[in-house]
């Protein structure tokens, strides 16, 4: 579909044909051998060579049959003289001459999304084998193909990954009946896919029905499902899927709004399985009792990642001892007021937990992660009551941390400890605490001199989502310069503080885009004044890598959208909030992006009708609108916030499917036409 | 003194209006203000003349008014705000508001305001001008920029901080876990919108 892709297919095509007729027989086969055989570079995505490297056995016989066409002559004029016979080998070689059995094995080492893709726009045989052979499909927006065009092509799926709601969902800002509804993909799923182990929902609407339809015809063979972020079940889905699925070995249902009617589930859970290794039910409000989680360490001896809603640790002393396996705890809760000094002393964690995330966990707690402190590698901290200086104390003792989570309360001087003591560290999240400062959130503002100190002592990073509340350019020039592994990078700038040190970023995030350049998913979002219009187009000529950008205030004007749109070849998925472009302006943005599938927009400069918004209109793109909530009431000038268009919504994506049939009455399809 | 006179577009407001600001402004931002003109009570305006309170002089444009500033503010020299003293016992009476005029660049604007939102008014002129000219973030955020969304997850968490900071008061009984688990879940389905946060 879009030009990067025939690119891609027609190189393959072009290496493949290039390498059998004009480099194999120039150099000779002993040449062509020791060039497939050569150990590959990291840096090399060749998927040619791949493919050749696995199939090398074979190759021995392809490449006597080559030296009995082309010879030691010139290849291409001798073609013309080869008989029938000839030619039929010569047409077996131009498949690579491997039988379609031998070409599936092959084929079934390659894993990345990536060159399978490239491998099916090769030929017809090839797009065949592929898809009889792909394990795993992601299905970005579960909108943009119908269940059963994806049954069509890949009939033997053995894990598929669905995402419903965009991605502002998880801000409040999708409207809960949006729609991702998983019916549709349950009843195919349960008619067609019979190889299918692991189903993946994230941020749809599955109901007790749908999951009774899934565990009904794949229950026995099911080992992974993860309904992520998703809603409208309740522990009635949860208790099916207990008692029929008895190879489970990853239940995920992490931020899921269930329905509590008993609970049973997890008893029956820990009574049927035995092979559980993975069960998370995070940051939901299910109800369990710690008698149950006891029962399921006896159980599922494999049992190695356990995330819990709210129950108190003091409670989970039984449940720790059990579980000798556990490497990764996340939730449950502290409750120091009823009075109990020592409630916490007797918690001892099992031998090998290196994730921890504890919730609610306060000062007086903290202690007793001491003991095992230096072997965590992945520390959670959101969700717990730590001032700025008990973070330093934490984290001074952790050496090997790998991934930290924390909130803004851990303020500069934490990240200066951070720097100085976590030099494995790949991955850091800094979220937005409370706006208001309690006591102990005095500290609790990262600035630039917490970002530059990061980026100097934490060289291995690969992930940094952080919220500032105050930045300079010279910091991220900093990440620039340092962070070099970066590959995903987000910066809010929090809107408290009147006046920035530094404002705009034009030449920070210029030196932050030239300096990262394995960057590929890029996240920006500042206030008015923060980036011109020539910033974008920096970010535009600076993003050869990036496939998902979120841009918050940027810019001063259509012209710095345009320029950003002539730039960002690989943007796959472009977020817009606030920002004052016109819709003229990003429908011929998106008509200029040349790898965009998937475009949403909340805050710009609406016109009464939306029809400018057509002007993106093309086969295969969906164009849905949510139109502005009508303010009842009138409000005076001063009433500023939010006029009537800064609530509307676009969002745009690339469809097989057609026009969504179950849009809710606050969406409005706006092509294609009914 | 005849009605006739003393029109609106005697001072060729809206037609000024319309050509020097209407095609510039990429957003919306002085649409309030712009509102606000078209109400000027003209009553107001007739007695701040009639009473010669004020002076009704037309200022030649200052040379270094950027023409991208959408605002009447005078140069940085004291305002002159002549009619507020004129007119006061005009129309103080009426609201506890008194007429503000504002010369800026040959327009003249009059506004019905109050003591301290006059004061207001006078101490963001003179902000503005000590402001980086980049700096126009902070009367564009006057204007209903969308407010900063909050992940869920977080929004959930930090109420349920502040319920916890709440129950520990010292004359409280030790609070009941599930009902508290109740009211946690009753807030979850709230859409507060207005804190939602994005990222």
């Amino acid at each position: 579909m879009s030009v990067e892709r025939r690119e891609r297919a027609t190189k393959f095509r072009a290496d493949v044909y290039f390498f059998f007729n004009y480099y194999f027989p120039r150099r000779g086969p002993a040449a062509a051998l020791d060039w497939i055989q050569r150990p590959l570079p990291s840096s090399e995505k060749g998927c040619l060579r791949r493919l050749l490297i696995w199939c090398s056995p074979l190759v021995d016989i392809l490449l006597r049959d080559l030296v009995l066409i082309l010879g030691s002559t010139a290849g291409g004029a001798s073609r013309r003289r080869l008989g029938e016979m000839e030619r039929q080998s010569l047409n077996r070689v131009m498949s690579l001459g491997i039988s379609d059995l031998a070409l599936e094995c092959v084929m079934g080492y390659i894993d990345d999304p990536r060159d399978r893709e490239a491998v099916s726009l090769v030929c017809r045989k090839w797009y065949r084998i592929d898809a009889i052979t792909r394990k795993h499909i992601t299905i970005a927006i579960c909108y943009s193909a119908s269940p059963d065009r994806l049954r069509r092509r890949f009939p033997r799926l053995e894990s598929l990954k669905l995402k419903g709601k965009p991605r502002a969902a998880m801000f409040n800002l999708i409207p809960e009946d949006w729609g991702g509804y998983a019916g549709p993909w349950v009843c195919e799923i349960a008619d067609a896919f019979n190889c299918l182990k692991a189903v993946h929902f994230r941020r749809m609407i599955v109901q007790d029905a749908d999951i009774g339809v899934l565990v009904k015809a794949r229950g026995h063979m099911l080992q992974a499902l993860k309904l992520d972020k998703c809603s409208g079940f309740s522990t009635d889905g949860l208790l099916l899927v207990a008692r029929s699925c008895r190879c489970l070995r990853t239940l995920f249902l992490e931020e899921s709004s269930v329905t509590e009617n008993d609970g049973e589930w997890l008893h029956e859970l820990a009574v049927n399985n035995s092979v559980l290794e993975t069960l998370n039910f995070y940051m939901t409000e299910l109800r369990i009792s710690p008698q149950e989680l006891e029962l399921l360490a006896r159980n599922c001896r494999s049992l190695i990642s356990l995330k819990i809603s709210e129950c108190d640790v003091s409670d989970l002393v039984g449940f720790f001892r059990t579980a000798t396996a556990l490497e990764e705890f996340g939730g449950g809760s502290f409750n120091d007021q009823a009075g109990e000094i020592n409630r916490y002393e007797r918690v001892c964690f099992p031998p090998r937990l290196c994730c921890l995330g504890l919730s609610y966990m306060g000062m007086n707690e903290m202690h007793i992660i001491f003991p095992f402190a230096a072997s965590l590698k992945k520390l959670d901290l959101q969700y717990t009551f730590l001032s700025t200086e008990d973070h330093c104390q934490l984290i001074q003792r952790c050496p090997n941390l790998e991934i930290l989570e924390v909130r803004n309360v851990i303020g500069d001087r934490g990240l200066e400890v951070v720097a100085q003591t976590c030099k494995k560290l790949r991955r850091l999240r800094i979220e937005r605490g409370d706006d208001e400062q309690g006591p102990e959130d005095e500290q609790g503002r990262v600035s630039q001199i917490g970002l530059s100190s990061l980026a100097r002592g934490c060289p291995e990073l690969e992930y940094i989502a952080v919220y500032v509340s105050d930045i300079t350019n010279a910091a991220l020039e900093s990440v620039g310069t340092f962070s070099k592994n970066l590959c995903d990078f987000r910066l809010v700038l929090l809107d408290r503080e009147e006046m920035i040190t530094e404002l705009p970023l034009d030449n920070g995030v210029h030196a932050l885009l030239r300096g990262c350049t394995k960057l590929r998913r890029f996240a920006f979002y500042l206030r008015p004044g923060g980036l011109s219009d020539v910033g974008l187009g920096y970010i535009g000529e600076n993003s050869n890598n990036i496939r998902w950008m979120l841009l918050g205030n940027v810019g001063e004007s259509d012209l710095g959208l345009l320029q950003l749109a002539r730039g960002c070849p690989s943007l796959q998925k472009l977020e817009l909030r606030s920002c004052c472009f016109s819709e003229r302006a990003l429908a011929l943005a998106v008509m200029q992006l040349p790898s965009l599938r998937y475009l949403w927009v909340q805050g710009y400069k609406a016109s009464p009708t939306g029809k400018d918004l057509l002007a993106m209109a093309r086969p295969f793109w969906n164009i849905e609108f949510i139109p502005p909530r009508q303010d009842i009431g009138d409000h005076e000038f001063e009433d500023r916030r939010g006029g009537v268009e800064s609530q509307a919504q676009i969002l745009a994506y690339y469809s097989l499917a057609g026009r969504r049939t179950d849009c809710p009455e606050t969406v409005i399809p706006l092509y294609p036409p009914a | 003194m005849s009605r006739a006179t003393v029109e609106l577009d005697f001072l060729g407001l809206g037609k000024e209006d319309a050509a020097r600001f209407g095609p510039m402004e990429p957003r919306s931002s002085v649409q309030g203000i712009q509102s606000a003109i078209s109400r000027i009570n003209p009553h107001v305006l007739r007695s701040v003349l009639a009473s010669g309170g004020g002076s009704v002089m037309f200022q030649p444009p200052a040379p270094e008014a950027d023409s991208r500033r959408l605002f009447y503010f005078p140069p940085p020299s004291p305002l002159p705000l002549l009619s507020l003293a004129s007119s006061k016992t005009i129309t103080e009476t009426l609201l506890g508001t008194a007429p503000l005029t504002i010369f800026y660049n040959g327009t003249v604007a009059v506004f019905d305001v109050a003591q301290d939102k006059a004061e207001n008014i006078i101490k963001l002129a003179e902000d503005v001008n000590r402001v980086n000219s980049r700096d126009i973030g902070l009367l564009q955020n006057l204007n209903g920029d969308l407010p900063m969304a909050r992940k869920k997850s977080l929004q959930r968490f930090l109420e349920k901080r502040k319920e916890r900071l709440t129950a520990l008061g010292p004359y409280q009984a030790v609070v009941d876990v599930s009902s508290r688990k109740e009211k946690a879940r009753k807030k979850k389905t709230t859409m507060d919108v207005v804190t939602a946060s994005n990222f």
